[in-house]
Formats: structure tokens, C-alpha cells, sequence
């Protein structure tokens, strides 16, 4: 089977920082893939990529067997990658209807003039676009919250709306930054439960970044670990947190750990 | 009454302008300093067609505009491909704007500083009015299709719009375009209506009327910048027994509206039949 999403050595620097050496993993169509790593990883970074927000410095990207890394991002949006921020990026001023909205406009073929005319063409097409909105806002259960402006929506629904939107763009594979930070228990089950809905229903493939462990081991099938720009770790949820590199990259070295004591006791 | 009508033409020539601008600056985002160069070359373009080479009023106007259009594209690739943030790109096209007032005192077709004079007067209070109903028909139906929610979402959040398949080079490219033809348009009715037209009065001072027009007016509405910029040239007028201090005036009702308005008079809302029924029964 033909992997949906494939890095080839992806390597990425700013200046003269390396933010991301070596990468190298394949997403299979229907998985969802766990990236975890501390702060700093290179985990966003690799969304960045992934979505041609950042050019990457060597390597390939390819996205069902072509690559994309040359692509603007809106052009790899029409290919079918969406993807949400780890700091909720809706249109604020802008109702919920209208924020979905928004992702479902690259289907209007219209052109300029049919919208200063408003030709029947245009008409139809728009009246499509609001339906289909608001059906994808029934189906996330939103559509209480229509004509809400969306930063008066309460945190929770904010982040629901957010994948709402990435969902417009029907797309393949779904990149997830933090989808449950800052939530409480409760809601981190919300959108566990939410994640597993969206991923049957339209059949996604799903990448997502989270630090909290309950998400990833009860989602993922598989889990990357990154620690300072290079992958540490590959394997399943269950195992992979008995990983030895693991280990030392949350929570630091044994040796190096007696280093300090050392150092400290003579002080 | 001839004064009226004066004042009403002055204005509602300025409001053309204002409606291109606030495409630009209040559905897109962008900010500018260099649009009175645009309604320059809209100016010269129609006046020397009318002048000339006697084309039809409406022609003029039309080529006018279309002429200010293409200028824009020429400026607009380098300007906005370099992505330039908001700032920068005002300061940039406040140097354009510049250069075409210095290019238009030096080419021998505007007859440099001498100006144009003797203009076929044309522009009266039916043409004005034709032309504001034409600009707001078009400004409206662009800002409800796909291309004007474009402009929001570039506006509201550009990196989350591009996530969402929004092309934003296309998108400021053409906003760009848009609001350059519009002050074109304003431009030329300037130019038939005083009948007289030298590089000196498209300065600095006109791109920025033009902007703090839109964004006293409030951003993201069409209505709002309209009514602030007659209230900008009425109050100068109505205080006009008061000198110079009528210029404080201006200055303090600036001051006011960014005290107490600070997203505008109308920020983010239209004036229309719609709002005005919805608000009555709010307050039922």
C-alpha cells in the first residue's frame, strides 16, 4: 500500500540553527500518528513543513507519492492537508457560520464577474456553501452557535470550531497541533471522543501533536519522539514510553543526574 | 444652494476613493500612503483624453481608471510579492506616491507644474451620485462573493487564511487593484469637476484624508467610512466662522471618535434597512 505522507531525510535550519535533522517516517492512509517530544522539539516545525508554511532546507516530503515541498501552502491545502494550531487561529470577528464558511470556498467556481453581477451561477454556489456549512455545523453539534462571533465562543468549542473548519477542506490527512492544551479531564475525553468520531467518519488520516499521554495512548497507533530536532523514537503507544532515549529525553539522564548531585554535594 | 451642491460634490468625489481604499485598508488590512497617486494618475488620464483628444466624458473616466488599474499592477508585484508587513508596504507606496507627483510635474504631456488647466467641466450632482451608487453596488456585491470574504480572512488572520487554501498574494494583489481603479474613478471626476488639475494637489495630505476617512469610519464596513467622510468635509464648513480653529475642530472630532469609537464609527457593521429594523425591535 501507497503511503499517504512520506519524509525523506527532511532537514531544516534557520540561520544557523538546526531545527530539524534527518527526519524520516511514513503516515499509512486511516492511521493516526502520535509526535511527541519537550518543548522545543521541532514538533510544530514539522507542520510548518508539512503544510509548506516553512520551505524545507534538504529532503523530500511527498504526499501520495509526489512531492511537495516546492508548493505554496494553499496549493498543498487543494491537495488535501489541513491542519489546526497549537494557539487557536479563528477568524475572531467573524461568526462561527462564516468561519466555516471560509474553508469551503475553494469549492465556488465562480469567477469576478458572476459575483458583480450576481448571475444565477453565483447564487446557487453560494446557497451551497451555507448549506454545507451549516451541515458540517450540525454534525459537530455547533449549530446552536450559528451566529455567534467566534472569539465569544467558550475555549472548548473554540478548539471544536477550529477542526470544524479544517474539515471544510474535506481533507486526506489532518494535521492536529495540541488539540486538547489547556483543557480540562473532562474535555480531554471530549475530544478524544471527538478525534475517533471525525477519524471514521471521513475516513482521515490524522497526525497529532500533545503532551498529554492519555490522548496520544488512546488514539495513536503509532508514535513518533522527537528531542531536539532529530527522531528519537518510532513504535506503538503502549510501548514506546519504555523506550530508554525516551526516558532521558522527559526526564534527563542517570548519569549526568548523579553528575549534578555530585556537583552539588560539594558545593 | 450652489454651495451646497459644491460641498456635496466635493465630498462625494472623495467618498469614491474612500470606498476603493477601504477595500484595501478596511476588508483587507493594508495600509497605505500612496493613494492620491492613483487618483493622479486617474486625474491626468481622463483630463488628457478629455483634453486632447476629445473623448466622451464617461470614456475618459473609464480609461482613466483602467489606466490607474494597470499602474497599480506594475507597482503592486514587487510591493506586495515582497510580502512586505503592513507598515513597510505604506511607507513603500507613500514613496511611489511621491515619485508620481515628481513624475507628473516633469512629463511634457501633463505639462509639468503648469498643471492642466481648462478641463471640460462635466461632473455635476447626478454624476456624482450615479458614480457613488455604482461604487457601492460594486464594493458591496465583491465584499459578500468569495473574493471579498478572502479579504477578510487575510485581514483577520493572514497564516490561519492560507491554512484555509486562501491564495494571499492573488488576494492583496487584487484588493490592490480594486481600490487603485476606484480612486482612478475619483480621479477623474475631480479632474471635470474643478476643471483644473496640478501635480501639487495630490499630495501626501489626500492619501492620508482618504485613510483616516476609513479608519475613523470604521474597519471592515462600507457605510461607515462614507458617512465619516462627509462628516469630514461638512464640519471644516459648518465651523467655518470660526478660521483657522476650524481645522482643530477636525482634529478634535478625529481625536473623539478614536477616544470613543476606537474601531470606528461603524467598525465591522453596515448602516442598512436590516440593521436599523433589528436594532428597533432590540430595543422593544
Amino acid at each position: 500500500m501507497l503511503p499517504l505522507l512520506e519524509l525523506q531525510q527532511v532537514e531544516k535550519t534557520f540561520g544557523g540553527i538546526c531545527a530539524l535533522s534527518d527526519i524520516s517516517f511514513t503516515v499509512n492512509k486511516n492511521e493516526i500518528i502520535g509526535l511527541i517530544g519537550p518543548n522545543g522539539a521541532g514538533k510544530t516545525t514539522i507542520f510548518n513543513l508539512v503544510t509548506g508554511a516553512y520551505n524545507i532546507s534538504s529532503g523530500l516530503i511527498l504526499l501520495n507519492g509526489k512531492p511537495i515541498n516546492k508548493k505554496r501552502p494553499d496549493q498543498i491545502v487543494n491537495l488535501g492537508v489541513a491542519r489546526t494550531f497549537q494557539n487557536i487561529r479563528l477568524f475572531k470577528k467573524l461568526t462561527v457560520l462564516n468561519n466555516v464558511k471560509a474553508s469551503l470556498y475553494h469549492k465556488a467556481k465562480y469567477n469576478i464577474f458572476d459575483a458583480l453581477l450576481k448571475t444565477g451561477n453565483y447564487k446557487k454556489l453560494e446557497k451551497d456553501i451555507d448549506e454545507e456549512a451549516r451541515i458540517l455545523l450540525k454534525q459537530m453539534e455547533l449549530d446552536e452557535y450559528v451566529e455567534i462571533q467566534a472569539d465569544n465562543l467558550a475555549y472548548g468549542l473554540q478548539r471544536k470550531l477550529e477542526i470544524t473548519r479544517a474539515l471544510g477542506l474535506s481533507p486526506e490527512l489532518l494535521l492536529l497541533d495540541e488539540p486538547a492544551a489547556g483543557m480540562n479531564p473532562k474535555e480531554v475525553i471530549n475530544i478524544i471522543d471527538l478525534i475517533k468520531k471525525v477519524h471514521s467518519e471521513y475516513r482521515l488520516t490524522i497526525i497529532i501533536i500533545e503532551h498529554h499521554m492519555k490522548v496520544i495512548t488512546s488514539l495513536c497507533s503509532n508514535v513518533i519522539v522527537l528531542n531536539f530536532g532529530k527522531k528519537i523514537a518510532e513504535g506503538p503507544a503502549e510501548e514506546i514510553h519504555k523506550n530508554s532515549k525516551v526516558i532521558e529525553a522527559y526526564l534527563g539522564n542517570s548519569t549526568q543526574k548523579k553528575k549534578t548531585e555530585i556537583a552539588y554535594a560539594n558545593n | 444652494m450652489e454651495y451646497i451642491s459644491t460641498i456635496f460634490i466635493v465630498a462625494s468625489i472623495n467618498v469614491v476613493a474612500v470606498i476603493g481604499m477601504t477595500i484595501f485598508t478596511g476588508f483587507t488590512g493594508l495600509f497605505s500612503f500612496g493613494h492620491a497617486a492613483f487618483i493622479a494618475i486617474g486625474a491626468y488620464g481622463a483630463a488628457i483624453l478629455t483634453y486632447f483628444y476629445h473623448f466622451p466624458f464617461i470614456l475618459a473616466l473609464i480609461f482613466g481608471s483602467l489606466l490607474a488599474g494597470l499602474i497599480s499592477l506594475l507597482v503592486g508585484y514587487p510591493t506586495i510579492k515582497g510580502n512586505l508587513g503592513s507598515d513597510y508596504l505604506a511607507v513603500a507606496l507613500l514613496g511611489f506616491g511621491e515619485a508620481v507627483r515628481v513624475i507628473l510635474e516633469n512629463l511634457k504631456i501633463t505639462q509639468g507644474a503648469r498643471g492642466l488647466p481648462g478641463i471640460r467641466i462635466c461632473c455635476t450632482v447626478p454624476v456624482v451620485i450615479i458614480a457613488i451608487i455604482i461604487s457601492v453596488l460594486i464594493a458591496r456585491n465583491l465584499i459578500y462573493s468569495k473574493y471579498g470574504r478572502r479579504m477578510v480572512e487575510v485581514r483577520e488572520d493572514a497564516v490561519a487564511a492560507e491554512m484555509l487554501g486562501v491564495p494571499l498574494f492573488k488576494t492583496k494583489y487584487f484588493s490592490f487593484f480594486i481600490s487603485a481603479i476606484f480612486c482612478g474613478l475619483s480621479g477623474g471626476l475631480f479632474a471635470h469637476y474643478y476643471g483644473f488639475i496640478q501635480p501639487a494637489m495630490f499630495t501626501l495630505e489626500q492619501s492620508t484624508q482618504i485613510l483616516t476617512s476609513v479608519v475613523c469610519g470604521g474597519i471592515g464596513s462600507i457605510t461607515g467610512p462614507i458617512v465619516a467622510t462627509y462628516i469630514f468635509v461638512f464640519i471644516p464648513e459648518v465651523f467655518r466662522f470660526a478660521k483657522l480653529w476650524r481645522l482643530v475642530f477636525y482634529g478634535a472630532a478625529l481625536v473623539l471618535t478614536m477616544i470613543f469609537r476606537p474601531s470606528g464609527l461603524m467598525g465591522y457593521k453596515e448602516i442598512g434597512f436590516h440593521s436599523l429594523v433589528a436594532k428597533i425591535k432590540r430595543v422593544e
